[in-house]
């Protein structure tokens, strides 16, 4: 299970909307090719799905691919109009989930 | 053969991908191969997540149809470095301005690099409740390259902005 970090600002006010980073541990791989020039075949582990949810309700959802840096991090906004609990999950191509959550309270 | 100003010219080229060759390792034999590109196998391509390899336009057609697409103009603000010293960590984030409400919000960012070999990088989709849109991201870039952020509305209008950026070390941008 990888890391998963949240951050939220410094402060959060009742009906503010707020940006939120989030920032999972996760190589990324890229295709890779052999010296003919051929993709090589094999199930190559990068996070494809991302999903936040906030209270049950779904925020986000986003299609990763390959083309985000190893590590990928992750921006979103959250209005928040009662204090909750926002989980952020990660899916990879080899089945895992990642999962982080954190308490949003004003 | 070899002219020598032809030579010179290729030089800071090669000197580039012999750096390239030692930080990225497998990431430069791939860069050099990329005019050649091969498409990937059925089995590859098949795999979740994984964009079909092609062209920019491509892209386009398969995302947006023959939808017409505006400039951003104060829709949405569009950040991203001009130049990138690692092309495998470029911070791009978009965020679209304007009250959002239930009947119109911005229901999708699309972040697209002209030159990967898939240029499709992102798309996140957003519900009413996110209360606004914006995202922020790190791009794998392979080369000098547009970046175009393309931001689609509930009622189905696109606005992209659109950015160069240059690329000392590739990315290997996939």
């Amino acid at each position: 299970m990888a890391e998963v970090k949240i951050r939220l600002p410094k402060t959060v006010a009742k009906g503010d909307v707020i940006a939120v980073r989030a920032l999972v541990t996760h190589p990324m791989e890229v295709v890779e090719r052999g010296k003919d020039g051929k993709v090589i075949e094999k199930v190559y582990n990068f996070i494809h799905t991302v999903t936040v949810t906030f209270n049950g309700k779904t925020i986000m959802t986003g299609e990763m691919t390959q083309s985000l840096s190893a590590n990928p991090f992750v921006e979103f906004p959250l209005k928040v109009n009662e204090p909750g609990k926002l989980v952020i999950t990660f899916e990879d191509t080899t089945g895992e989930k990642h999962t982080g959550a954190i308490d949003v309270a004003f | 053969m070899k002219h020598p100003t032809s030579l010179d010219s290729t030089m800071p080229r090669r000197a580039l991908l012999a750096r390239g060759a030692k930080l990225a390792g497998a990431c430069a034999a791939l860069a050099a191969f990329g005019p050649l590109a091969l498409a990937p196998g059925k089995a590859l391509a098949q795999a979740k997540g994984i964009q079909p390899e092609e062209s920019l336009q491509q892209t386009m057609d398969r995302l947006f149809g023959k939808r017409p697409i505006k400039e951003a103009g104060n829709v949405f603000e569009f950040k991203i470095p001009m130049i990138a010293e690692n092309g495998s960590v470029v911070a791009a984030r978009v965020e679209v301005k304007g009250a959002m409400t239930k009947d119109k919000y911005a229901k999708a960012i699309y972040i697209i690099a002209d030159k990967n070999r898939r240029p499709l990088s992102a798309k996140y989709t957003f519900t009413p409740d996110a209360g606004g849109a914006l995202v922020g991201t790190n791009l794998r870039l392979g080369d000098t390259t547009n970046v175009r952020a393309v931001v689609e509305m509930s009622d189905g209008s696109l606005y992209q902005a659109i950015q160069e950026v240059r690329v000392t070390v590739g990315g290997c941008g996939g």
